[in-house]
């Protein structure tokens, strides 16, 4: 009895029915499942793209506060500035007769200090993103077939 | 029941199939049309990339010990974005409080037609500092507070205004050094350039050319912004202290003789770095477009190499070294001076007009004699001797020193049309010859070096993308033995100390110079009351780290008159300064440091 009560489930009409319209519409979903995937992925990459736009602009605006703030400091370090700020702490300008001149064998002596601009990126030019995050699918799988008919030619 | 099913089901399909052939051929069909492909084209040329012109930073300018004598600042621009502007009126009313824009300029920008994007931005003032745009800023932010995206015309806002930052040329020492630095255009943006200095001489270095790039706008395309390397950087042989004290030197020597102008140059002979180079006037290069206000007509920018004058008796070292070299004159030598040469019906008197009986080469040059060191060029050594030494030591050719506008005057020779027999007799104490400042310390350092000419440079490392390069001294020419040079040394330390030039001994320190006082010509006619006052020395005698350069030209004759008086005490005010400044000990001291062995002989 059980028997006949599962296979009278199986025959149902509208068992059939619906795997029948599963089955059609699986491809369908399948392909939007694809197509959304790669819309976020796109999507993704490209707020990516923004982000690092953004940066270089942050990084060629960080360059020029450095060569403005470079320049205020010699502003302030000026020899004008600095001799007055001397001449109001006191300090005056020492003689020949009053030096005295001792030898430090260890003491290398003045050394020269520069802050001038830093080298170029050795980058210039170089696409950021990787290439994968800029082909389209379509894209993609001509690549696939391209390069797997070529191995294949190849081999 | 199932068949029907199955029927309506694969119809739906075929319905969809169909659909999505359609589809699919459509989408072939546009994406290979003509239109597809011009419109691509189009798009592709109007949204892919972003054409931007980058000006790469100027380098900088140090002295040699690093102090920034030429920078970058940032400035900004402040323009109008058409499409946004409510009221072009409030616009120009609030920027026409900066100085330099002008209230109807500013509103006819401001109230251009944006015309579908025919116009879209207009510039209204360049070159303002943050402060300024902080104001703009807080103005623009209180305007929009009171009137919300402009939408009362009656209201003011400031919707559309917009600044953009930049960097501009900045000289934080101002008018120092001035005449060495030279100046960069920078108010001309698109083709600024250097003039005069090392911003003429190394311009093309300083800065790389603008370049226009393409940035992608697509952010799949997203490429690192072309960082292009910001123009080399200098290290000058120029140190600011000793550079601002000479110029303060200058400044008083001008004042005190009410001379025309003055200048002093200040080298190692050893190298030819040039350690200062100062002369009036100077301008405040941060306003180089007022420049005219201060170099009226024919007024060099930097006379210790532009202009040329005749140097006088300092230029008698020359002769006498030459003459001593060519083994032509000997230490003992005696000559017979009398009160005047008569020399192809020319005559040629002592400074004094008297005569000063038999005399050696030391007193030749201790009392300056005129007819000694022309008797000298024209009986001992010749004309062809005569201008080969003085060609040797570079005189009527430039020194080619790396700075921009040196200028020369030639050299006449014998076989030149307007040169005569005379001319000879006068050159060898420096009168109708002309020379640049820079000419004459570089001859004069032959001799404290040993016979070695050094090619003057002001330039000490090039810093280029992160790397120096330190420039090499370069040997200009040997005009005369280390034998001569020795010589010369000792016999212009002599003379010094007991000769004209007394007044610029420094104590502790044994010098060797000579002072210099020429006529200067007017409408081919010398006029006794108007001198070029100089004086050139070296020290220490026994190693010279220094060699200094004065010329005050026409001082005023009822306060100063000859080198001896204007230009020696100069000369000594500079090396009692400059000799703390290298860390020269006086001699003794020195010599006994030298004994133990522990002296530094050269300057830092």
């Amino acid at each position: 009895m059980a028997k006949q009560l599962i296979q009278a489930y199986k025959q149902t009409p509208r068992r059939k029915q619906l795997q029948k319209l599963g089955l059609s519409v699986l491809p369908v979903i399948t392909l939007g499942t694809i197509f959304a995937l790669y819309l976020v992925f796109s999507a993704q990459a490209a707020a990516a793209g923004l982000e690092i736009r953004a940066y270089l602009d942050t990084k060629e605006e960080l360059q020029r506060t450095i060569a403005n703030e470079n320049t205020q400091l010699a502003w302030l370090l000026s020899n004008t500035n600095m001799s007055k700020r001397a001449e109001k702490l006191g300090f005056t300008q020492i003689s020949s007769d009053n030096t005295f001149y001792m030898v430090l064998p260890s003491y290398p002596g003045r050394t020269v200090r520069l802050t001038s601009p830093a080298p170029a990126s050795d980058s210039e030019g170089d696409v950021v993103l990787n290439s994968a995050y800029q082909e389209s699918l379509g894209d993609f799988l001509q690549n696939l077939l391209f390069s797997a008919s070529s191995k294949e030619v190849e081999q | 029941m199932k068949y029907k099913f199955d029927a309506r089901l694969n119809f739906v399909k075929a319905i969809c199939l169909f659909l999505a052939i359609v589809i699919v051929f459509q989408l072939f069909r546009i994406q290979n049309s003509n239109e597809y492909i011009k419109l691509s084209e189009w798009a592709d040329e109007q949204f892919t990339y972003e054409k931007r012109v980058i000006y790469p930073e100027r380098g900088n300018i140090y002295d040699r010990w690093g102090h920034l004598l030429a920078g970058n600042e940032e400035v900004y621009e402040v323009g109008v974005l058409l499409q946004y502007v409510k009221n072009a009126k409030s616009i120009a009313e609030t920027l026409s409080v900066i100085p330099d824009v002008n209230y109807e300029n500013a509103l006819e920008t401001a109230s251009l037609d944006y015309g579908n994007g025919k116009n879209i931005y207009g510039i209204i003032a360049d070159f303002l500092p943050s402060g300024v745009i902080d104001a703009l800023s807080k103005i623009k932010d209180e305007y929009e507070t009171l009137n919300p995206e402009g939408e009362d015309p009656d209201l003011p806002s400031l919707r559309g205004m917009v600044w953009y930052p930049h960097l501009q040329r900045s000289y934080p020492e101002n008018t120092l050094a001035a005449n060495v630095l030279g100046f960069y255009k920078f108010r001309d943006r698109k083709n600024g350039e250097g003039f005069y200095g090392v911003e003429e001489y190394y311009n093309d270095i300083l800065s790389g050319p603008p370049v226009t790039v393409e940035i992608p706008l697509d952010p799949y395309m997203i490429e690192e912004t072309p960082t292009l390397p910001s123009g080399a950087s200098l290290v000058l042989t120029i140190d600011r202290e000793i550079q601002a004290m000479v110029e303060e030197k200058v400044d008083e020597t001008v004042k005190q003789f009410k001379a025309k102008s003055a200048t002093i140059i200040v080298m190692n002979p050893k190298n030819g770095e040039i350690l200062a180079m100062a002369s009036q006037p100077r301008i405040n290069l941060n306003q180089y477009w007022l420049y005219e206000d201060e170099l009226k007509d024919t007024t060099p920018f930097n006379r210790a190499i532009s202009e040329t004058y005749e140097p006088g008796s300092v230029f008698k070292i020359l002769t006498m070294a030459a003459a001593i070299d060519s083994g032509k004159v000997d230490l003992d030598d005696k000559f017979d001076v009398g009160q005047y040469f008569e020399y192809y019906g020319s005559y040629i008197y002592n400074w004094n007009r008297k005569s000063w009986g038999e005399q050696d080469a030391l007193g030749c040059l201790q009392h300056s004699l005129n007819v000694c060191l022309a008797k000298i060029a024209t009986e001992k050594l010749g004309a062809d001797a005569f201008y080969s030494y003085m060609q040797a030591f570079g005189i009527g050719r430039r020194t080619n020193i790396d700075l921009g506008g040196e200028e020369i005057w030639p050299l006449s020779l014998p076989e030149d049309d307007g040169w005569y027999p005379i001319n000879l007799a006068t050159n060898s104490f420096g009168q109708g010859v002309a020379v640049t400042p820079i000419q004459m310390a570089t001859a004069a350092s032959a001799i404290a070096n040993g016979g070695k000419m050094m090619k003057p440079h002001v330039v000490k490392a090039i810093i280029d993308n992160g790397e120096t390069y330190e420039t090499e001294p370069q040997v200009l020419s040997v005009p005369i033995s280390e034998k001569t040079a020795d010589t010369m040394n000792e016999l212009l330390a002599k003379s010094l100390e007991g000769g004209e030039g007394s007044l610029a001994l420094v104590d502790g320190y044994r010098i060797a110079g000579k002072t210099g006082t020429a006529e200067i010509p007017v409408e081919g006619e010398y006029d006794a009351n108007l001198s070029n006052a100089s004086f050139v020395g070296w020290g220490p005698v026994d190693d010279p780290q220094f060699l200094v350069y004065v010329w005050v030209e026409k001082p005023d004759p009822e306060i100063g008159y000859w080198g001896s008086y204007v230009a020696a005490p100069v000369f000594h005010d500079v090396v009692e300064n400059l000799v703390v400044m290298l860390d020269i000990p006086p001699d003794s001291v020195r010599q006994s440091l030298y004994a133990a062995g522990s002296a530094n002989d050269s300057i830092n």
